[in-house]
């Protein structure tokens, strides 16, 4: 059987990695690497990073639809993280996210006063987001010229500083639709949308106060690394009696590095990803139209420019997405970032 | 194109007869056999399934809708008297017009739209495309 696209591109990087040959002095630049990602080194780091990720497929409960004239979202994150290592273990990071959102959406708007209007909306959301303070602490390391293992624990908080007016006017049409129904008639909180990119996928903010978990396993041996991260956030009820679902990602794979010198590294990685979000909890009820499970592979680059400099792009692929009810899911994610140590 | 219309005219459901139990089994039967002949892709003709006063100055007119298909809630205030058995029932007449068109989604629905109240009568009617 002949492997889907995504899966060849995968076996060819993985193919690729198996080729190179061994420079001089490979591991020095392999441990130089690690410090100028600032992964090993007391001191300021600031990281800049994007993603990106165009919601144009539309689904129905997993299964992909085709509606006349589909509803779409484009999402573009980007993140200023300034993290200050106390030491080589302990290091505290503030995650200032700048969100951009692209979208056009027909939607039904309730009144009191009259029939329901279906309005085509197209525009912009842009603004901070939530900010998150996250703190690290290196559990367990080990590193030698020829293997290394790190073990890190992540815990934070994420805080309300997005807005969240949408949230308020997809509040406001629930409490409406509610209003018209008898009173105990079963429904969901978001009975009252058609559209298939709900008003809280463009909000900025959450309006919560929500813990954040993680943890990061990164391991090499000479030449070869296998990175993983576990992230887990546990959400709280914030503005307008909505509570967006719990969410847990968990992304890692193997990787090599392909070109070596002192001054500089490039390494290839095979990343999966695991991402599922709970159902949103609207007015004390969970929504039946929310929550996903999503599977990606792709492949990552990760490159060191001297010994302060680091960047690293990657793109994910769905391989399936599981959803709730009727809602855009991402036709891929592109991510990328740069790190100065200083 | 093919289209189905239903006229309403209570405010509320007709309550359901107590049948004989003969009848009742064989209305059981045939429901039965109804639903097993039933070709792949039948859709159900669209139903007012409540009309109901709100607030003070409202009503309300519940209907369910099938995935992909259209639905056109229609009313008019048109009406004349009837003339057969039942001289005191009252048939719309005159031009229906849109008070709401439910669009064409790929999942079933709920919709409850909401009419001012007027000092006249009012007939609701629906109608599916396709």
């Amino acid at each position: 059987m002949t492997p889907p696209p995504h899966m060849r591109i995968s076996i060819i990087i993985l193919a690729i990695l198996g080729t190179f040959s061994t420079p001089a002095c490979e591991l020095c630049s392999i441990y130089s690497a690690t410090s100028a990602r600032g992964e090993s080194s007391a001191g300021f780091l600031l990281t800049l990073s994007e993603q990106y990720i165009p919601f144009r497929t539309v689904q129905l409960d997993g299964e992909e639809v085709h509606p006349a004239n589909p509803d779409r979202l484009d999402s573009s994150i980007t993140h200023l993280v300034p993290t200050y290592n106390f030491s080589q273990r302990f290091g505290l990071s503030l995650n200032v996210p700048l969100i951009h959102r692209s979208f056009r959406r027909t939607d039904l708007r309730y009144s009191l006063s009259g029939p329901p209007t279906i309005e085509t909306e197209s525009g912009t959301e842009s603004g901070l987001g939530d900010i998150a303070v996250v703190g690290r602490w290196t559990l367990w390391e080990k590193s030698d010229m020829d293997y290394g293992f790190v073990l890190t624990l992540l815990g934070g908080v994420k805080l309300p500083t997005g807005n969240t007016d949408r949230l308020k006017d997809e509040l406001d049409q629930t409490r409406i639709y509610e209003s018209l129904l008898p009173p105990n008639t079963p429904h969901d909180p978001l009975g009252h949308s058609i559209s298939s990119v709900h008003q809280h996928s463009l909000s900025a903010g959450s309006g919560s106060y929500d813990g954040i978990v993680g943890v990061t396993f990164n391991s090499r041996w000479k030449r070869w690394f296998f990175n993983n991260q576990f992230q887990y956030y546990a959400r709280t009820k914030g503005d307008h009696e909505f509570q967006y679902g719990d969410e847990l990602m968990v992304s890692g794979g193997p990787g090599g590095y392909v070109f070596l010198s002192r001054k500089r590294t490039l390494s290839l990685q095979a990343q999966a990803a695991y991402d599922t979000m709970a159902r949103d909890i609207i007015l004390g009820t969970k929504s039946n139209r929310t929550g996903s499970t999503a599977w990606y592979l792709g492949p990552q680059v990760n490159f060191t420019l001297g010994e302060r400099f680091s960047g690293n792009a990657g793109i994910d692929i769905p391989l399936h997405i599981a959803n709730n009810g009727y809602q855009n899911v991402p036709d891929f994610r592109i991510h990328g970032g740069v790190n100065w140590r200083f | 194109m093919a289209e189905d219309v239903v006229r309403t005219l209570k405010l509320m459901p007709a309550p359901v007869p107590n049948l004989p139990r003969h009848r009742a089994a064989l209305r059981f039967v045939l429901t039965v056999a109804a639903a097993l002949l039933t070709p792949a892709g039948f859709t159900a003709p669209p139903k007012i399934d409540r009309i109901e006063l709100l607030f003070t100055d409202l009503v309300t007119v519940h209907f369910d809708t099938e995935p992909n298909r259209k639905y056109e809630l229609q009313y008019t205030d048109g009406f004349r008297h009837g003339t057969n058995l039942n001289t005191t029932a009252l048939i719309p007449s005159g031009s229906w017009s849109n008070l709401f068109v439910a669009p064409a989604v790929p999942f079933p629905n709920h919709y409850v739209i909401a009419d001012t109240r007027t000092n006249q009568h009012r007939f609701y009617r629906l109608r599916a495309t396709p």
